[in-house]
């Protein structure tokens, strides 16, 4: 008996634990354990440790061959409390080997994992990018020449894909520091031709290349509290999974090269000129940008072709990556920015292709991001922020970033040239906040740092023009994608590697969602009171998705489970809807009511009757009319009054003061078609044309079912209810957010109705116009 | 350069400007039984049609505005025809609307009554990479079917019976 019934509480409790889908549930299963090195509030444990890693590293540029060779010496500290038995070190550039796991993962569209195709089909349809995957010619990949120990003794080593395991001596002891050394060299990639996050980028016209130079160097692994030994190769996609440390570089190009790096100059006697360090420290303190190297001089140096060498040295403090940009094309502008008491170099490094757009707004742009970004999460806490130029990139580092977007070889340029450009800057100049300080695992997690950039250039963007970056760019963009199909779209929480549609699951998505957390849900003030904690919090530490998400309830007192749950762990999208509207009014006045109560509706049969029956019988005959057909039902008699008095002299004065105050009711009902539950903002037009908007917490739908009733008191009768009037919530179907019904006009009817010719915007007609005026003087 | 390898060099660089990683696009087709209609919305990002034009050497600084050159919209349409196909009918080119994001086409079909099934084809993009994604909505007056076509499955027939 006893067991029996043990065994069927058992079940009980199955079944329960199943049946609860409420979306209110607390995130439990889908996020960590909180522990000594995560607490429960989202901030680091009594216990947190991170390992850390230093180096120095020689290096040379062979512009004959370019080549890129060089030698590094790593101080790893073990900070965790473990003993380390073996080092593992990441050889990102063995992406590009020939036999590189990148191209044998590749699937026809990207999308064999999912519908099961592994096959590339053949036929006309193999778009020439797949087929170009054949064709790999360029020997890429690390060439790792010898490692050694702090005495020069051989340590052996295996490399495994992009990952390489370095087999020390004895275990690491926690605590401890292991120096040991690296011997490199690798074939820079052609950048314009085969992709990539670096690479070089070469002028037919002049002979030269510019060169921007990432995942150069043989660099630890993470080890840390939540993975152990980082283990997810590189493919190519998820990016980056990096620790801190410091790093004095000695980088050996051309005699005319001008060269931006991660860190700051240590010998500018040595590779600058008199004038240039003149025109260096008079940048620190101008109101334009200062030209170092100007755009005749950068000119004069395409010429030269010098075989000469100089070497620059730069030493960062605390970067988790490094990484620099050369060429003798660049022309070199910088502005000093005050940012909390300090002088951060705001520089750009381009050349005269990049002319006359990139002298204009790129290093201004980057000033922008630094104070805008240093306001919203904390100050800038390194000395120089740099855009350096190559094109078809936007690529970030520590401390530098590489953009593509230049003008035509005329010198013109589109608008969406310009707002590229100054849109990829700000993004990208944003990325030296998130991941680069903030610095959370890309390899696992794209949306943790594009997502909250994105989120942040939108702001950015939006103080540099609101017009260029308006408020709607991404989210009409995202509603669209959210609302079809769901085969091809995965919750936000879905490794980097395994998301299909990147863009707009990573970068767009994050953003509307954050969006709607900061001005819907949330509110601006809490909002980025939380989000700069958790930006201060994780300054030079590795956050996780489940630090964020505590972090921004327990700074801000909001449960967001529930938005985490919609927004982060589910495909699913938004969709109130108004269902039904009744009316009400208290009990009244019978001289009032009746006049209510007549129903007024007209039936046709009874309209023809009028006109054909000219009399009827009881019209014709007093003597087959009786007390009913004289009897005037609309009248008021001293029953209606009596009874109403008895009612009014129950009443309390309370109560009598409601029914006085004559307001109206309506019973509304909403209902959740999408999945994505969100508060319910509703605008009510009453008919003396005045509006009202009404917010209903999103805790209105805390019992799970789909739809609720809510009755709202109004003084005066409502014309028309709108459900999220300023287009705020994400609600992807607006044709059943209004009452009464209407008919939303779709794009192509208010396109076709404004007539063909109006598909430019106000700036570009502006611009035709002054273009007109020019063209006729 | 010749132009084989420029239009190759175009179609990697595609893959790595990573402000711009959507390769999405999302179509409405809206069936109105009433007026016998069929009324078409494609939204691509302009900064797609912006390399398709420069794949065929146009110069796209002026896309959108009055300045625009005329043939930009015959190569669009005829792109457009061989790459958004409804099976038995021709859509008419009704414009299209350039914006600094994306850009939106209007398409119609007159006197089009609802075949029980209708295949679509939508492979726009798709020569410039194989991870476009075209999404369609097909709004039969109010219902609404969806689909996802990818550079392996450009076609989905779409069942209304």
């Amino acid at each position: 008996m006893f067991k029996k019934i043990l065994a069927t509480l058992f079940c009980f409790s199955l079944i329960f634990a199943q049946a609860n889908v409420n979306k209110f549930k607390q995130l439990n299963e889908e996020i960590t354990t909180p522990n000594t090195y995560r607490t429960a509030a989202g901030y680091p444990g009594e216990d947190y440790w991170q390992v850390e890693a230093d180096y120095v590293m020689d290096l040379i540029i062979d512009d004959d061959t370019q080549r890129l060779y060089g030698e590094e010496t790593i101080t790893f500290h073990n900070n965790s409390p473990h003993p380390i038995p073996y080092l593992w070190v990441q050889l990102d550039q063995n992406v590009r080997a020939l036999d590189s796991d990148s191209y044998k993962v590749q699937t026809s569209g990207d999308f064999g994992a999912q519908r099961g195709r592994e096959k590339v089909q053949v036929g006309e349809s193999i778009p020439l990018s797949t087929l170009k995957n054949f064709y790999r010619d360029f020997d890429g990949g690390f060439k790792i020449e010898h490692v050694k120990d702090g005495l020069n003794r051989d340590l052996p080593y295996i490399i495994n894909k992009t990952m390489m395991r370095v087999d020390v001596p004895e275990p690491i002891r926690s605590g401890q520091s292991y120096k040991f050394k690296i011997k490199w060299w690798y074939n820079i990639n052609d950048h314009i031709r085969d992709g990539g996050r670096s690479g070089y980028e070469y002028f037919e016209e002049d002979d030269n290349y510019i060169y921007t130079i990432a995942q150069f160097f043989p660099r630890m692994c993470m080890y840390n509290d939540i993975y152990g030994w980082q283990n997810k190769q590189f493919l190519g996609r998820g990016e980056f999974t990096l620790i801190f440390g410091d790093y004095d570089v000695k980088i050996t190009v051309p005699a005319d090269h001008v060269l931006g790096a991660t860190g700051v100059l240590q010998n500018p006697q040595q590779v600058l000129s008199k004038e240039q360090i003149i025109r260096l420290k008079e940048s620190e303190t101008a109101d334009e940008p200062v030209k170092i190297v100007t755009n005749s001089e950068a000119l004069e140096n395409e010429k030269t072709q010098s075989e000469d060498k100089k070497t620059w040295h730069f030493k960062a403090d605390n970067v988790r990556d490094y990484a620099f940009a050369t060429s003798r094309k660049y022309i070199w502008d910088a502005i000093g920015v005050e940012v909390g008491g300090n002088t951060v170099m705001a520089m750009s490094y381009y050349p005269n292709e990049a002319e006359p757009l990139w002298g204009q707004y790129s290093t201004k742009a980057v000033a922008h991001t630094v104070e805008v970004y240093s306001k919203y999460t904390f100050d800038y806490p390194y000395p120089v922020a740099i855009s350096a130029h190559i094109n078809y990139m936007g690529m970030e580092y520590p401390m530098i970033c590489f953009n593509g977007y230049r003008p035509e070889e005329d010198g013109t340029y589109s608008e969406r040239t310009k707002r590229g450009l100054i849109g990829v800057i700000i993004h990208e100049v944003g990325h030296f906040w998130f991941p680069m300080i903030v610095n959370s695992d890309e390899r696992q997690w794209t949306w943790m740092d594009e997502g909250l950039n994105s989120f942040m250039d939108d702001i950015a963007g939006r103080e540099w023009d609101t017009e260029l970056f308006h408020a709607s760019r991404n989210t009409d963009y995202i509603i669209n994608y959210m609302k079809g199909d769901k085969s091809n779209i995965m919750p936000i929480m879905t490794n980097s590697e395994s998301i299909y549609q990147f863009g707009a699951n990573a970068y767009g998505k994050p953003t509307l969602a954050l969006n709607i957390l900061r001005d819907t849900i949330m509110g601006r003030e809490l909002f980025d009171y939380a989000f700069k904690e958790y930006s201060k919090t994780w300054m030079f530490k590795h956050p996780t998705p489940t630090d964020f998400f505590r972090i921004m309830e327990n700074a801000s007192a909001v449960d967001l489970d529930w938005f985490w749950r919609g927004w982060f762990f589910s495909n699913d999208h938004v969709d109130l809807s108004i269902e039904s509207v009744d009316w009400y009014q208290l009990e009244m006045d019978p001289e009032k009511k009746n006049s209510l109560d007549k129903d007024d509706t007209q039936y046709y049969s009874a309209m023809l009757d009028e006109e054909d029956i000219e009399s009827t019988v009881t019209d014709r005959d007093p003597n087959a009319r009786d007390f009913y057909d004289n009897y005037d039902k609309d009248q008021i008699t001293n029953r209606d009054k009596r009874e109403y008095k008895n009612f009014l002299d129950d009443l309390t004065d309370e109560e009598r003061d409601l029914v006085d105050k004559n307001d109206h009711f309506y019973s509304v009902k909403f209902s959740d078609n999408g999945g994505i539950i969100m508060p319910i903002i509703i605008e009510f037009e009453y008919e003396d044309g005045e509006k009202e908007v009404i917010k209903i917490p999103v805790e209105v739908w805390r019992f799970n079912r789909g739809e609720v009733t809510k009755i709202f008191k109004t003084e005066k009768p409502i014309k028309t209810m709108t459900l999220d009037p300023f287009i705020q919530t994400a609600d992807v179907n607006r044709s059943n957010n209004y009452w009464p019904e209407k008919v939303e006009s779709t794009r192509f009817e208010t396109f076709k109705s404004s007539g063909w010719g109006g598909s430019k915007n106000l700036m570009q007609r502006v611009r035709d116009d002054a273009a007109k005026s020019d063209d006729s003087e | 350069m010749n132009s084989i390898s420029k239009t190759i060099g175009s179609i990697v660089l595609l893959s790595l400007i990573f402000a711009h990683q959507f390769f999405i696009s999302t179509t409405d087709v809206q069936f109105k039984s009433n007026e016998k209609r069929a009324e078409i919305t494609i939204q691509v990002f302009t900064h797609d049609v912006n390399l398709l034009l420069e794949n065929s050497n146009y110069n796209t600084v002026y896309l959108g505005t009055e300045k625009e050159n005329d043939e930009i919209d015959i190569f669009l349409v005829n792109y457009l025809s061989d790459n958004f196909i409804i099976q038995d009918y021709r859509w008419k080119y009704v414009g299209k609307d350039v914006g600094l994001d994306y850009t939106l086409f209007f398409l119609e079909i007159e006197n089009f009554s609802l075949p029980p099934k209708v295949a679509i084809l939508n492979s726009i993009f798709m020569d410039l990479s194989s991870k476009q994604v075209n999404i369609v909505n097909f709004y039969n007056d109010n219902d609404v079917q969806s689909a996802s076509m990818t550079s392996g499955e450009p076609v989905f027939s779409f069942s209304f019976e």
